[in-house]
C-alpha cells in the first residue's frame, strides 16, 4: 500500500480558482465539461495554505533563499557571491560525475594537477603552476575562449549599472546643471567664500558631480557590442551538430546544456536552500534551517500531513456494459486529529476522463458521502497495522497474516451482505462498507455504456471536503482530486 | 520461502547470501529477501576499523533489502603483497528506513536515513548518499558521488543522469513506506 506511488492526482487551487470565479461546487462541476486541460499534481508536491485554506503547487508559491551551499563537499556558501564552489568540486564536463585531483610536483617549485573522471575517460591536466592559486582561478585562465566572453560579459555588466546608477543620481540630487537642488547658488558662493571646503563641496554635490563624471567616463570608454546575429547562429548550429565532441548528449541535462563545448573541468554549482511563501498572502508554507546538512523544518506545511490518502481497489479487470460494477476508495487519515471528509463526484463523466470516445461512462456513487476518520495511532507495529486498509494486507509476514486472519474474524454478517448488495440501486453510500482506526474504504459504483469488447482507461475527478483541526482552530480545506481506476475490458453481460 | 526472525525482530530469508555475519549488524526490524548478498568477509583498511564499531555491513532498523541486491564494502585501495593483490575495503553503513528495490548493487560508503533506491540501481564505490534521497529505477550513481540530502536522482552518467531536488514529504512518506514494507513483506 505504497504512498509513495499513489494513482490519485491532485488539482492545485490555482487552477479552480483560474477554472471559475464562482466557488459553488456546480459552476466546478460544469467546468470539467468544457474538456479543459489542467495540470495534476502527485500529493508529495503539495502544500496548504493556513491561511488561504487551500492546496497550493510550487507555481502558486514564491521561493526565499535562505542559503545555498556546494552539494559535493557540503561547505556553506551563503554570504558569498559566487554560483560554483570554490573549493577543489569538479564534475566532468562528458557525464556530471565527480573528477578526482591529483597533484604533481615539478622541480623546483612548480605544480601540475590532474582531474580525472570516476566514470568516464576524461582527464585533463593543468599546465605548469608557479605561483599558489586556486584551483579555480587557474582553470580560468586556462579557458581562454571562455574568459573572451566572461570579459565581454563583464564589460556588459559595467555599462548597465553604471547606466543605472548615473540616471539614478541626475533624477535624484542633482539639477540639470549639475549642483545641488537643496542650496541656492548664493548661499553656496557665500560658503565658497568662507573657504569651508568640505561643507561646501558637500553641499553643492561635488561628491556626485566627480561620481557622476566618473560615470559619463565609464560609459564612454566602453564600447558597445557588437552583435552579429549571422555569425552567432552559424556558430549555435554548428555546435548542435558536432555530435563528435559529446556523443550521446541529453538536452534534459541542464548542466551538460549549458557547457555543450566545455572540455574543462566544470566547477561544481551550489545548490540553495529556500523557503516557500505563499503568492496570495506571503505565509510562509516551508520553511528549512540554514545549515547545509540539517533536514529540520521548522514550519512544514506539506499537504501530505493533513490530506487524507486516497487509494482505489478493484476486484475485476474487466467490466460489464450497461451494468454497475464497483471499485472500492480508501481513505487514510495521516493527521493526528480527526478528519471529516465530504466526497462528491460528477454523475456523467467528461470525455478527458476516459480514452475510448465510443462509451459513455456514469458514476453513481458517491453523491454525498462524508466519511469520519480517527486520528492517526502511533508508531507501533500493531496501530501501523490497524492503520492499513483490509485490501492491502498480504499473507507474506505473519504480523500481516494474524492481522488479517483477526479482521476476517471480527467481520459481521450485515457487513457481508452489505457488501453483496452493493450493486442494489437502494444502496446507502452515507455509510463507509470498512472502517478502522484512521481509514474507512467507500465503494463507488459506475456504468460504462456501449464499446463492448474494447479497452477503456479510466479515470475519476473526485470533489472532498474535508473538515479537522489545526493547533486547535477549525481547519476547512476543499480540493478537486483525479483517481486512475485502471484499464479495463468491456465484456457484453 | 523460509524465514529467520531474531529476537530483535529482523527477518532473514534462508535464502541470502551472507558471508562474514559477525561483521554484520542489523538494528532490529531489517527484512533481508531472498537471494541478497551481504559480504563482509573482507579485509578493512587499518585507519578505517578504528573505534569502538568494528561492523563492516551496518544496517539501520526498519531498514528493506529487496530480492538479489548485493551489498559489497567499498573498495579503498589495492595492496600488492608478495605478487598478490589484495582488496583494502571500508566499511558501509546503510541508515534506518531505507529501502534497496530488487537486483541493486550498492558498493557505497554511507547511504542515509530514509532513502529509497528502486529496482536495478547501481550506487558507485565509495559514493555517499545523504538522508531523504530518491534514487530511480535503473540509476547509475558514479564511484565517489555526493548525493545531498533531499535529492531525486535518475538516469545513466553521460546519458540522462540528472539530480534534482525532493520535496521534503517524502521523508514522511519513505518512512511510512519502510515500515509497511516490513509488516506487508
Amino acid at each position: 500500500m505504497s504512498k509513495i506511488y499513489s494513482n490519485t492526482q491532485f488539482i492545485c487551487a490555482c487552477t479552480t480558482s483560474k477554472l471559475s470565479s464562482s466557488d459553488s461546487l456546480n459552476a466546478r462541476k460544469y467546468l470539467f465539461t468544457e474538456n479543459q486541460s489542467f495540470p495534476l499534481h502527485s500529493l508529495p508536491k503539495l502544500y496548504y495554505c493556513l491561511s488561504c485554506r487551500c492546496i497550493k503547487c510550487t507555481a502558486c508559491l514564491t521561493p526565499k533563499y535562505e542559503s545555498k551551499f556546494c552539494p559535493s563537499c557540503m561547505i556553506d556558501h551563503t554570504g558569498t557571491s559566487s554560483v560554483y564552489c570554490t573549493k577543489n568540486c569538479f564534475d566532468c564536463p562528458k557525464c556530471s560525475s565527480r573528477l578526482t585531483i591529483t597533484s604533481k610536483t615539478i622541480p623546483p617549485k612548480s605544480k601540475q594537477f590532474k582531474f580525472s573522471c570516476t566514470y568516464c575517460d576524461f582527464s585533463y591536466s593543468t599546465g605548469i603552476i608557479d605561483k599558489p592559486k586556486s584551483l579555480l582561478n587557474i582553470l580560468k585562465s586556462e579557458n581562454e575562449e571562455n574568459n573572451k566572453e566572461a570579459e565581454m560579459f563583464h564589460q556588459f555588466q559595467i555599462k548597465v549599472k553604471s547606466t543605472v546608477s548615473y540616471n539614478k543620481l541626475l533624477s535624484a540630487d542633482v539639477g540639470p546643471s549639475g549642483s545641488s537642488r537643496k542650496i541656492s547658488p548664493e548661499l553656496l558662493a557665500k560658503l565658497t567664500n568662507l573657504n569651508l571646503t568640505n561643507l561646501t563641496k558637500k553641499l553643492s554635490g561635488s561628491d556626485n558631480l566627480t561620481k557622476i563624471e566618473k560615470l559619463e567616463n565609464q560609459i564612454i570608454t566602453i564600447k558597445p557590442i557588437a552583435f552579429d546575429t549571422n555569425q552567432d547562429e552559424e556558430e549555435a548550429n554548428k555546435r548542435l551538430n558536432s555530435e563528435a565532441i559529446i556523443p550521446q548528449q541529453s538536452s534534459i541535462h541542464q548542466h551538460s546544456y549549458n557547457h555543450p563545448f566545455q572540455t574543462l573541468p566544470i566547477p561544481k554549482t551550489l545548490r540553495a536552500k529556500k523557503s516557500l511563501l505563499c503568492d496570495k498572502c506571503a505565509t510562509v508554507v516551508i520553511q528549512p534551517e540554514p545549515l547545509p546538512v540539517s533536514l529540520k523544518f521548522p514550519i512544514k506545511n506539506n499537504a501530505v500531513e493533513v490530506i487524507p490518502t486516497v487509494k482505489v481497489t478493484s476486484s475485476s479487470s474487466s467490466v460489464i456494459s450497461g451494468i454497475p460494477n464497483s471499485v472500492s476508495i480508501h481513505l487514510i487519515n495521516p493527521h493526528n486529529q480527526k478528519n471529516s471528509v465530504k466526497i462528491s463526484t460528477i454523475s456523467q463523466l467528461p470525455t478527458q476522463f476516459f480514452d475510448n470516445t465510443s462509451v459513455s461512462v456514469n458514476v453513481t456513487l458517491p453523491t454525498a458521502s462524508t466519511v469520519l476518520l480517527a486520528p492517526k495511532s502511533d508508531s507501533k507495529k500493531e496501530s501501523i497495522l490497524k492503520s492499513i486498509p483490509t485490501s492491502f494486507l498480504s499473507e507474506a509476514t505473519q504480523n500481516s497474516r494474524t492481522e488479517l486472519m483477526l479482521r476476517h474474524g471480527s467481520s459481521t454478517d450485515a457487513n457481508t451482505s452489505y457488501l453483496e448488495d452493493s450493486f442494489d440501486e437502494s444502496f446507502d453510500t452515507t455509510v463507509p462498507i470498512e472502517s478502522s482506526t484512521s481509514w474507512s474504504s467507500v465503494q463507488m459504483k459506475f456504468v460504462v455504456i456501449g464499446g463492448a469488447g474494447e479497452n477503456v482507461d479510466l479515470k475519476i475527478p473526485l470533489h472532498f471536503a474535508l473538515e479537522t483541526s489545526m493547533d486547535g482552530q477549525p481547519f476547512k480545506l476543499t480540493y478537486w482530486s483525479v483517481v486512475e481506476l485502471g484499464n479495463f475490458k468491456i465484456v457484453t453481460p | 520461502m523460509s524465514w529467520v526472525e531474531t529476537s530483535n525482530g529482523n527477518r532473514i530469508s534462508r535464502d541470502a547470501h551472507i558471508t562474514g555475519s559477525h561483521k554484520i549488524l542489523l538494528n532490529g526490524n531489517v527484512t533481508v529477501n531472498a537471494s541478497v548478498t551481504l559480504n563482509a568477509d573482507v579485509e578493512i583498511g587499518k585507519s578505517t576499523s578504528g573505534g569502538t564499531d568494528s561492523h563492516i555491513i551496518t544496517i539501520g532498523k526498519y531498514s528493506y533489502l529487496g530480492k538479489g541486491c548485493k551489498i559489497m564494502p567499498p573498495i579503498l585501495s589495492i595492496e600488492q603483497r608478495e605478487d598478490v593483490a589484495f582488496e583494502i575495503h571500508s566499511p558501509i553503513r546503510i541508515g534506518s528506513y531505507s529501502i534497496v528495490g530488487e537486483n541493486c548493487e550498492i558498493s557505497s560508503v554511507s547511504i542515509g536515513n530514509r532513502v529509497l533506491i528502486e529496482k536495478g540501481c547501481k550506487i558507485g564505490n565509495s559514493s555517499i548518499i545523504y538522508d531523504c534521497c530518491f534514487i530511480r529505477e535503473g540509476c547509475i550513481i558514479p564511484p565517489k558521488a555526493v548525493i545531498p540530502p533531499f535529492s531525486e536522482v535518475s538516469g545513466v552518467p553521460g546519458v540522462d543522469f540528472v539530480c534534482t531536488e525532493l520535496s521534503n514529504s517524502y521523508r514522511k512518506l519513505i518512512e511510512g513506506e519502510a515500515r509497511e514494507r516490513y509488516l506487508l513483506g
